[in-house]
């Protein structure tokens, strides 16, 4: 039987090497990586199956979908994998690749707002009304004072990443509720 | 007690620990002194940045943001002390790369130029549990604790971001840890075997903003395999998988499912053995954990 691929394409890998998955090309399908994953019996998220999908060249199959966005980067498929192949880089680099499409979800979207207008990724207000509750010392950190979160905007605004996180200059805080840090 | 000859460290907090849970930072801020470990404030510290948002964009805008952070503690000539896992892993991941990759570093330090801040690359970046197991040491950790939790059964959680990737993390055996169980059993509790324990709390990587069904099914799974020894207590060392565990648990009591396991920073637990009050070091979490506090410390 011969089977065709449709719609490959074949600058995917090239694409994915250039952006950290350096490595990809020494993997060898063996299945360790989803053999450890946390999210594959509970997600979309394949791992063996998106290294596959990337030496075939499917970029659509990969980042149309966002699937790829809920790996929770744990790192134990880089760990456990026998060819060093890197999956978590692979992972990361179709997440830039992604992201230069203009395909990010929300929450990543929502975290690096509240770092680039909070200086934190969690909002600052109830932080402050907790610390006073246990008797902490008053916050000094980045949240605590304009001039500070001055400098991190400054670096953001230097970046590619002011545009991919989709920054807004005009952003509030959807809630108190932490999202997403590390 | 006999001191050790002090160790100076600047306390890099991160986000969750000040905003969320500042008893963890205050269980912190008054153990380390106390085993001669003394901790200094890195003022204006902001994100490390995460590897969910910054890094899964674009790698230098993620180095730059840690970059900086690695300059306040540079500025303050000392090693940085996380107490976070994934604050650990991506600040320990920046230094090393920095260090050693003159055309990243370059073009980082043009970004902090713009500042009028420079990453030097002098400073080395340690996580909390690696300063209380092989700097302080196990048995000076016995000696300064006045309640011994005897009979006391712990589900140790490592983390994800303490001890992967092996090769720039933490000085361990990856697939069977040991230096956070020793520093619970330090406590006089026993660190009891559960399937799995190396595996993800399901909260990283944007994981928990994503997909919140998803997330809370990974931990169901996690808390399984943590009631299989059916320990009185989770002990963690990462602030985001102690959120996981104490919001994720109420979560899966809202939907009718039965776990209330008490959830500790390491921290936490060694304060309460050395007398400190609960109210200022282990009084904020949805899962309660008044209980395990008044069977084993006899605190109200």
């Amino acid at each position: 039987m011969k089977i065709v691929l449709n719609d490959t394409n074949e600058e995917l890998v090239n694409k994915v090497i250039q952006y950290g998955g350096e490595n990809i090309y020494k993997c060898f399908q063996c299945g360790m990586c989803a053999s450890g994953c946390p999210v594959a019996g509970d997600t979309d998220h394949k791992i063996k199956r998106t290294m596959h999908q990337v030496l075939l060249g499917l970029d659509e199959q990969i980042l149309d979908k966002k699937s790829i966005w809920l790996c929770t980067t744990c790192f134990m498929c880089l760990e456990r994998c026998p060819q060093n192949a890197g999956p978590t880089e692979v992972i990361f680099a179709l997440r830039r690749i992604s992201a230069e499409k203009g395909i990010i979800p929300d929450a990543q979207i929502e975290v690096a707002n509240n770092i680039y207008h909070l200086g934190h990724a969690v909002t600052v207000e109830k932080g402050i009304k907790l610390r006073d509750k246990v008797g902490a010392p008053v916050l000094n950190t980045a949240g605590s004072d304009k001039k500070h979160i001055d400098e991190i905007q400054r670096i953001i605004n230097l970046t590619k990443s002011f545009k991919l996180l989709k920054i807004k200059k005009d952003w509030k805080p959807k809630g108190d509720e932490v999202i997403a840090c590390d | 007690m006999k001191l050790l000859p002090a160790t100076d460290y600047a306390l890099y907090t991160g986000c969750i620990i000040p905003l969320r849970y500042p008893d963890i930072e205050n269980s912190i801020r008054e153990t380390m002194p106390l085993l001669g470990a003394n901790v200094f404030d890195m003022v204006g510290a902001g994100c490390c940045p995460p590897g969910g948002a910054f890094w899964s964009v674009d790698e230098i805008s993620g180095l730059a943001q840690s970059a900086r952070n690695l300059s306040i503690a540079e500025l303050m000539n000392k090693d940085l002390m996380a107490v976070c896992n994934g604050c650990f892993c991506y600040l320990k991941n920046s230094n090393l790369l920095l260090k050693s990759n003159q055309e990243k570093r370059e073009k980082v330090n043009t970004i902090l130029n713009q500042i009028g801040r420079k990453y030097h690359g002098t400073i080395s970046v340690y996580h909390l549990v690696e300063i209380l197991h092989d700097q302080i040491g196990i048995e000076k950790i016995k000696e300064s604790t006045k309640i011994k939790l005897d009979g006391a059964k712990a589900a140790v959680h490592y983390g994800c971001h303490l001890l992967r990737p092996s090769d720039h993390l933490m000085a361990e055996n990856p697939e069977k840890p040991h230096k956070l169980d020793a520093l619970v059993e330090a406590l006089g509790m026993e660190s009891v075997y559960y399937p799995k324990k190396l595996s993800c709390c399901g909260a990283g990587g944007g994981m928990r903003g994503n997909n919140p069904n998803a997330t809370l099914k990974i931990l169901e799974k996690k808390l399984m395999n943590i009631k299989y020894s059916d320990p009185d207590c989770i002990v963690t060392c990462c602030p985001f998988c102690f959120l996981q565990f104490d919001l994720g648990q109420k979560g899966l009591r809202d939907k009718g499912e039965d776990f209330c396991i008490p959830v500790f920073y390491y921290n936490q637990l060694l304060g309460l053995s050395m007398g400190l009050p609960k109210k200022r070091i282990a009084s904020i979490s949805e899962t309660p954990r008044d209980g395990f506090i008044k069977k084993f410390y006899g605190v109200d």
